[in-house]
């Protein structure tokens, strides 16, 4: 896995754009290959690290290159280089004077997305992480839309200055570990055995949930995320809103969780009110916006509230929902941006007063799009279901009045899905194109046929999450019954 | 105390005298009219001469008192002076091909920087507070020159008479707290000081804490640190582009090295009166320096407020008073100056002949025209911010987690947060290069060999600084010792 990220950023001939354009694809299908033999010897059984690479790097910091992927990763990985795959075959307007830059920002960001995914060393994940920023801003930068320089500096500023707390946090961490154990020590895996005491605990959860909350634009720290969406150009906006954020996720589920389970405890029922709060702005946001990016932004941003009222739930359906909904909207997102993205191109908007009455010239199109929005609000036999029935499920165990909010919110998302499609592709005709034929369809059927899959058999997803997942649910378990006991 | 004379202590300093009186003959007999080249080889060979010497006096590794307790030559200093002499003959590098018509171009003009060059090494083994001063005057006064020598620019005058005012005034407060320093204890000597507040004879004295407090402050004055910093703008600005890059990077490294030698060795006793000190220095200059940086227009002057925040950063380190710290300032100043004459490279392979007025809009649209020469400069912006995975990185890291290691969680928040703005103006410059189009008085790009080979040489060790800091902090590490 390492090797195919090293390649991907080798990539650089500087040389005509059609080789480019080639080289770039050649190496997502390359990595794909790899993620897919990933796949297959992917061990369920397992619910520990598997393919576990470790070299020291700064020895002397207690810096290592570790490497290892488990059921919460897994997936994760994958989509991201399903996704990388889809940008590089997606046309790419208005890039066209800075294409080797593109090719290479773009292999350079998944792979840094990839390597956060499987990092075990707190420090790397935090490098690769700010990697990933950069290179989304320099992205923004230098391919974008409107305001994309704004948008470029505020993205990149936003996560910097959220970054550095998490940094000294990490620090702390490291130092704490020094104090028990003599040594400096980044990895997650030692930083795992140690018991902090709960005051010890609460200033690095609270950086780090704000990091990760940042990552994951969880409402109030959403703001950047709709200004880059709509300024990306558009082949990103889908690793953005179908990967970016999801590092936010996958972080709360591997370093909040099992790092500081008493405080996460304590302070679950803040975190679940805030994302409740987050769930139900976002859709109400979702409803008042009138271009296609802004709602998808809206929307992911309550989506991915959802996801941590999922995590603060703390049992076994709310993990395990939060991590295979991030999974399905990620897929979902890809579906619906792809054809935000053809309708970009034949519109030179994204507003949705501009369409109506799409479906009579453009029925493949309305059929598809359709279908994605359905899988995006979350449909039953569609992937997102499953997720946020468990979330929903999971929370209400423990928050049931947030879960009957996050429904309502929920339902009032799939009102606006519904309300969207009714608008731009029926109602009274304003304006025609072509429909999109089948190279521009086919990553849509593609990805909508991975959607129906995880629908139908979301026992693929559950099975190979299901011990890491629990995993780190016995290290909360365990540590917050024997808080309880001495407590007693 | 050590012996009367011994020779083998001061080789590279030697060496250096010797080069500096021989090219001084030379201009003066047989070169004068001949183009300053000749002199500038000769003085990067000389350098590269006295960086070996260096080398071998840091693999015998002793620990040689010489002059009467005078002068220490020991692995810091030796380590000090590989760095100053590494970084002197990277500047003289820069500045062998020059426009002819600036008119600085002159032989005395590597004389000068040798001079200042030899005082910075002198301060570096000084261990006793007159030989500091000494060191001190003999790197200024030859920078006064150096810094007005564009003649013919108001700008050039403008930095020469701040520079002098500044440097002047921090040579008299340094001198003036020597003398309270002698009144008190009757001696200069940094150990028989350090003795004395150890064996409780001084404690108390407020004639020495008046002393020690005004060393601090006179040394402060050249590092630029808030609220002394004035003059650095001005002076990087009307400077020629190659002493920008030496003023930016000597002195500060100097005295940041003498001041960690004068205190620990002399006023450890005195801790709780200079820590806090110190603290605040190290903080306002931090914030400071990178916020004053936000609303530069003029790429010099900008630099200059980053590193001033960067001299804030370097003497952080060492406010925590711990090995792990002095190690993260002095990795920290090296990763600095590699950092820093990369960039002065860039600026000065792709420069509009009026270097006053380089704006960072005049960097618009370099990537479309000089991809290789953006790309560097992009990288080592990178490493200016403080961002993986670059020297920068490393360094900020480092200190920041000597910081923690001290205990001072919240001060680390603090200092960590500080550099948002640099990050900003790092930024403003890729995006200047990658994402704006040209403007259309854009400066060319005058590719000699020299600054190329200065520029590969920074992006490689910033890389490599990044990526493997390992071997480099060792080295610091043992150096360390001698200090702390």
């Amino acid at each position: 896995m390492p090797l195919a990220g090293a390649l991907c950023i080798g990539v650089s001939p500087r040389r005509r754009p059609g080789l480019i354009k080639s080289m770039g694809l050649f190496f997502a299908v390359c990595q794909l290959g790899l993620a897919l033999l990933l796949y297959i010897d992917f061990d369920p059984g397992i619910s520990g690290m598997q393919f576990v690479e470790r070299y020291a790097w700064i020895a002397s910091m207690g810096l290592y290159f570790h490497l290892g992927v488990d059921g919460i990763s897994l997936f994760l990985v994958l989509l991201t280089i399903v996704l990388t795959l889809l940008v590089m075959l997606a046309d790419w307007p208005g890039v066209e004077a800075h294409l080797k830059e593109y090719t290479c920002a773009v292999l350079a960001l998944s792979s840094a997305l990839v390597a956060a995914f499987v990092a075990l060393d707190l420090l790397l994940f935090y490098i690769c992480c700010e990697a990933s920023v950069l290179l989304i801003s320099f992205l923004i930068g230098i391919g974008g839309r409107r305001r994309r320089i704004y948008a470029s500096l505020h993205t990149a500023l936003y996560s910097f200055a959220m970054g550095l707390p998490f940094l000294v946090a990490l620090l702390y961490l490291a130092d704490y570990h020094r104090q028990i154990n003599g040594q400096f020590h980044f990895g997650v895996l030692q930083l795992y055995e140690l018991t902090l005491p709960l005051e010890a605990q609460l200033w690095p959860l609270l950086a780090f949930f704000f990091y990760f909350a940042a990552r994951l634009a969880l409402f109030p720290l959403h703001t950047w995320l709709s200004t880059a969406q709509v300024a990306a150009p558009l082949p990103l906006t889908i690793l953005l809103a179908g990967v970016a954020l999801k590092v936010g996720g996958y972080g709360l589920l591997r370093f909040c969780l099992p790092l500081f389970p008493e405080a996460f405890y304590n302070w679950s029922a803040h975190i679940a009110a805030l994302a409740t709060v987050g769930i139900i702005y976002g859709a109400l946001l979702a409803m008042v916006q009138d271009d296609l990016q802004k709602v998808v932004a809206c929307a992911s941003t309550s989506q991915m509230a959802l996801v941590v009222l999922g995590i603060a739930a703390l049992n076994l359906q709310g993990l395990q929902g939060s991590l295979i909904y991030m999974i399905n909207h990620g897929v979902a997102t890809a579906a619906l941006l792809l054809i935000a993205g053809g309708l970009y191109r034949r519109f030179q908007t994204q507003e949705l007063v501009r369409f109506g009455g799409l479906s009579q010239s453009m029925p493949l199109t309305a059929a598809f799009f359709l279908v994605a929005l359905l899988a995006f609000v979350g449909l039953p036999g569609l992937g997102g279901f499953a997720g946020v029935l468990a979330i929903l499920l999971g929370s209400y165990e423990r928050f049931a009045a947030h879960a009957v909010m996050a429904v309502l919110a929920v339902i009032l998302m799939a009102w606006r899905g519904a309300d969207i499609f009714q608008h731009s592709m029926w109602g009274e005709k304003k304006a025609t194109a072509t429909d999109m034929g089948w190279r521009e369809l086919g990553p849509v059927v593609s990805l909508l046929l991975i959607s129906l899959w995880f629908g139908f058999y979301p026992g693929t997803l559950l099975q190979r999450t299901e011990g890491a997942v629990e995993q780190v649910l016995v290290r909360v378990g365990a540590e917050v019954q024997s808080e309880f006991v001495e407590g007693e | 105390m050590g012996n009367a004379f011994v020779w083998s202590a001061i080789y590279p300093e030697l060496l250096l005298l010797g080069l500096i009186l021989a090219l001084l003959g030379l201009e003066a007999a047989f070169w004068p009219r001949r183009p300053a080249h000749n002199a500038g080889y000769l003085a990067v060979l000389g350098g590269l001469a006295a960086l070996s010497l260096a080398l071998m006096e840091w693999q015998r590794g002793e620990t040689i008192w010489a002059f009467h307790g005078m002068l220490v030559t020991d692995s810091y200093s030796t380590f000090a002076d590989i760095v100053l002499l590494g970084n002197a003959v990277l500047c003289i590098l820069l500045s062998l091909q020059q426009p002819p018509r600036l008119g600085w171009n002159k032989g005395e003009f590597y004389i000068l920087l040798l001079l200042s060059t030899l005082g910075m090494m002198l301060m570096a083994s000084a261990a006793d507070l007159l030989v500091v001063f000494l060191g001190f005057i003999l790197m200024l006064v030859p920078l006064y020159p150096l810094a007005a020598s564009a003649r013919d620019s108001v700008f050039a005058s403008e930095a020469g008479i701040k520079f002098f005012v500044v440097g002047t005034l921090s040579g008299l407060l340094l001198l003036y707290g020597t003398g309270l320093v002698y009144g008190a204890a009757g001696t200069t000597q940094l150990q028989l000081i350090g003795n004395m507040l150890r064996d409780a004879q001084l404690q108390g004295n407020d004639l020495l804490l008046a002393g020690a407090v005004l060393v601090l402050l006179g040394v402060a004055c050249q590092l630029a640190l808030v609220p002394f910093h004035m003059w650095a703008p001005d002076v990087y600005q009307g400077s020629p582009l190659p002493v920008t890059a030496f003023l930016a990077t000597g002195p500060k490294i100097a005295a940041m090295v003498v001041l960690m030698r004068t205190i620990s060795m002399a006023f450890t006793a005195l801790q709780e009166v200079w820590q806090p000190l110190v603290w605040v220095l190290a903080l306002t200059t931090i914030i400071g320096g990178n916020l004053l940086a936000l609303h530069q227009r003029s790429i010099k002057r900008m630099l200059a407020y980053v590193s001033i925040g960067h001299g804030g950063y370097a003497l952080l380190g060492f406010a925590v008073v711990n090995p792990q710290g002095v190690t993260g300032t002095l990795f920290y100043l090296c990763a600095y100056a590699l950092t820093s004459v990369g960039i002065f490279a860039v600026l000065n392979i792709y420069r509009r002949e009026d270097e006053v007025t380089m704006e960072i809009r005049h960097y618009r649209g370099l990537a479309t025209c000089h991809p290789v020469l953006a790309l560097a400069l992009a990288f080592l912006m990178l490493s200016l911010a403080g961002l993986p995975p670059t020297a920068g990185f490393v360094g900020k890291f480092y200190v920041l987690s000597a910081v923690l290691e001290g205990g001072y969680a919240g001060l680390a928040l603090i200092a960590a947060l500080s550099s948002l703005p640099a990050v900003y103006c790092c930024g403003k410059v890729v995006v200047a290069m990658y994402m704006q189009q040209a403007d259309e008085d854009a400066p060319s790009a005058l590719l000699a060999p020299e600054p190329l080979a200065v520029l590969l040489l920074a992006v490689l060790a910033v890389l490599l600084l990044g990526l493997a800091p390992d071997a480099l902090l060792n080295v610091v590490r043992s150096t360390v010792i001698a200090v702390v």
